[in-house]
């Protein structure tokens, strides 16, 4: 077989100098677990806060009824209450004038859209909570479980992960709202809306692990929610699911075009949890990109002493006849091993750290986040990244040394003029 | 003729320009041994790494086989240097990581032939040297002389066209040194490689047939030896 001699040189070269091999890929093998291992981690975090707060706990998309202009309202209240009407009053003092009207023609043409895999309507509205002593102010949402259950995935929130079927007095709440209270499932707590105040049996206790929802939530039946905030047959928005959260703008933007009201997305109503996503990705590239010129400054000096170490023998080869691209040829090649070792080695490694991080996962504040603890993932987009990184560097070390060497001048070196 | 070299001038400037060899006319014909000899400082190492293309003359210039070596491009130099000349240097510089079998066939390696032709050529020569048995050794596990063997089968792995030999017993004992110069003579001899060698000991002189005296960068005598008094009689095992 007719393998390059280069080849068998950079083999017998590297284990000539175990150490030296071995604290190179070492070396490499930390880099790359630090930058597979840095965003993977940011990365895991922030989608297991986006599944926890928009997949888990509300929609991908949200069709409000079109906010009316202030024009509009005191027009509309003057109709209504007749021209005396002192116009102090806000869109949110009266829900009727918010509800979405002709939900179910709404609805099938939201099905219809592309992109769309599922529609539910809702009802939201601010409630009082108390029990005994205790008041609580709560956001009550009307659901239909089964169809909601199709576009948010709250099921979960609940013992033996299904949404119980809830009566016209039963209430759901959150494990917090239900400690502040001291209450158990099967007891009674009072819910006062504008229009009514009745006593409602909590039916379950959810735990959604986002503080907001699970202190401050309670689901009921959708008529139930109808009949408590008196809105008739209508309902607050549509909720839609599509077939994934990256589609969410583009089905909105097609949504918006085709009806008159107000179509939010996720992104919209989480804009500032991505703001800050982006900005952590943008840190996470700086360090990496930090991290690989710190390693190839690294990288750089140990081949340059690498190959100042080996300028007798390099020179020997100038004088048998080796070509100068065979010198960086040879040192390409030890540097190419390297890597190969090194990337599996650092990529072993991290996957080691995240195995073990699913075993034992990091515990963060829930108040703050939403979620109560979170385990690092790999995520493929960053060993590509690092690898590739790794690669440049140890191409741009070998070279770099390696133009260097052909530099040599045999007779100097051999004969020490 | 084998090697021309034509009014090979060498100096290096600076504040006191320092002339090393001046107007050199040298000629040497296929399947001669030729020794160069002088002091040190005289200019043979100089004018040896002229004609080996390891370093370039002020002036003149080195034709070997007709062709103008400091003129070729630095790729057809490289495959100059590699099958057109032999190297034996007065240091062992050999690469301390492979084997004496696979220091041999580096040259051959480095032609592109196959590990195993220029393996098999290697052991030929190790082999011719004296060496067959030391073939799996790695140059620490042998002696200076035996080392210096290894560099001059090194240097043949080619079949070179001159091989070019520099003090190629400085480091050796007096009867090593013998043993190298006599295996050149053998050489030289009965496979009529062309040497040219550089050396300052007048009486490892005896194997070549014909010697050039350096002094101060010029020669100064260029005789042939009496082929009666070459003593290289020791038949080479072939």
């Amino acid at each position: 077989m007719r393998l390059p001699y280069e080849l068998h040189l950079a083999h017998r070269n590297l284990a000539r100098h175990p150490g030296h091999t071995a604290a190179m890929i070492g070396g490499l093998g930390l880099a790359v677990l630090v930058m597979v291992y840095i965003p993977s981690t940011m990365s895991s975090f922030y989608n297991d806060l986006i599944d926890r707060s928009i997949e888990q706990n509300s929609a991908h998309i949200t069709i409000w009824p079109m906010e009316k202009s202030r024009g509009q309202m005191d027009h509309a209240l003057r109709n209504r209450y007749g021209h005396s009407t002192v116009l102090a009053f806000t869109d949110r003092t009266f829900p009727r004038h918010r509800n979405l009207t002709g939900r179910h023609a709404l609805s099938a043409q939201a099905s219809k859209t592309s992109g769309v895999v599922s529609v539910a309507s809702f009802v939201k509205e601010d409630a009082t909570i108390s029990r005994g002593n205790v008041n609580l102010g709560a956001v009550i949402e009307g659901i239909e479980p089964k169809q909601y259950s199709r576009v948010v995935n709250i099921a979960g929130h609940f013992p033996q992960k299904r949404i119980p079927k809830l009566g016209p007095s039963d209430i759901a709440i959150g494990f917090r709202m239900a400690e502040k209270l001291g209450i158990h499932t099967g007891e009674h707590i009072h819910v006062a809306t504008p229009k009514t105040r009745r006593l409602m049996r909590v039916k379950a206790i959810f735990r959604s692990g986002y503080y907001d929802k699970d202190m401050h939530h309670g689901f009921v039946a959708l008529r139930t929610a109808q009949r408590m905030f008196g809105m008739g047959n209508e309902v607050s928005a549509l909720a839609v699911r599509c077939r994934n959260l990256e589609e969410a703008g583009t089905v909105s933007s097609t949504l918006e075009g085709r009806m008159p009201n107000k179509v939010r997305n996720w992104m919209d109503d989480n804009a500032s949890l991505l703001a800050e996503i982006a900005t952590v990705n943008r840190v996470t590239l700086f360090i990496n990109v930090l991290v690989a010129m710190v390693a190839s400054v690294g990288m750089a000096n140990v081949f340059s002493m690498f190959v100042f170490n080996r300028q007798k023998e390099l020179a020997i080869l100038r004088a048998v006849g080796a070509s100068r691209a065979s010198l960086k040829m040879i040192l390409l090649l030890e540097a190419m091993f390297i890597w190969v070792v090194g990337t599996i080695i650092g990529c072993t490694l991290v996957l080691g750290v995240m195995a073990y991080e699913q075993e034992h996962p990091y515990t963060v504040s829930e108040e703050t986040y939403g979620i109560g603890s979170y385990a690092t993932h790999p995520v493929p987009e960053a060993f590509v990244v690092a690898c590739a990184l790794a690669a440049v560097m140890m191409v741009g070390s070998a070279l770099w040394s390696g133009r260097r060497a052909a530099k040599l001048n045999p007779a100097e070196v051999i004969f020490g003029r | 003729m084998l090697l021309k070299v034509e009014n090979l001038d060498k100096h290096f400037g600076g504040d006191v320009p320092l002339h090393i060899l001046r107007d050199i006319n040298l000629e040497l014909a296929e399947r001669e041994f030729l020794a160069m000899i002088g002091p040190s400082g005289a200019g043979k190492t100089t004018l040896l790494n002229i004609i080996s293309t390891l370093d370039a003359p002020t002036g003149g210039r080195v034709l070997i086989k007709n062709v103008d070596v400091h003129r070729l491009d630095q790729h057809a130099l490289n495959r100059f240097r590699n099958r057109r000349l032999g190297f034996v240097f007065q240091d062992d510089l050999l690469l301390p990581h492979l084997t004496a079998l696979e220091n041999v066939a580096l040259p051959a390696r480095i032609s592109r032939r196959s590990t195993r032709q220029a393996s098999r050529r290697a052991e030929e020569l190790l082999e011719q040297v004296g060496l067959n048995d030391r073939m799996k050794h790695k140059p620490g596990q042998l002696s200076g002389g035996q080392r210096q063997r290894v560099n001059l089968a090194r240097a043949l792995v080619n079949e070179p066209a001159l091989l070019l030999a520099d003090e190629p017993t400085a480091r050796l004992d007096q009867a090593t040194s013998q043993g190298i110069v006599q295996l050149l003579g053998e050489l030289n001899e009965q496979l009529g490689v062309t040497i040219l060698m550089v050396t300052h000991e007048r009486e490892l002189t005896n194997c070549a047939g014909r010697v050039v005296e350096f002094l101060d960068g010029r020669i100064v005598s260029d005789r042939s030896t009496d082929p009666g008094r070459r003593t290289c009689t020791k038949p080479l095992d072939t």
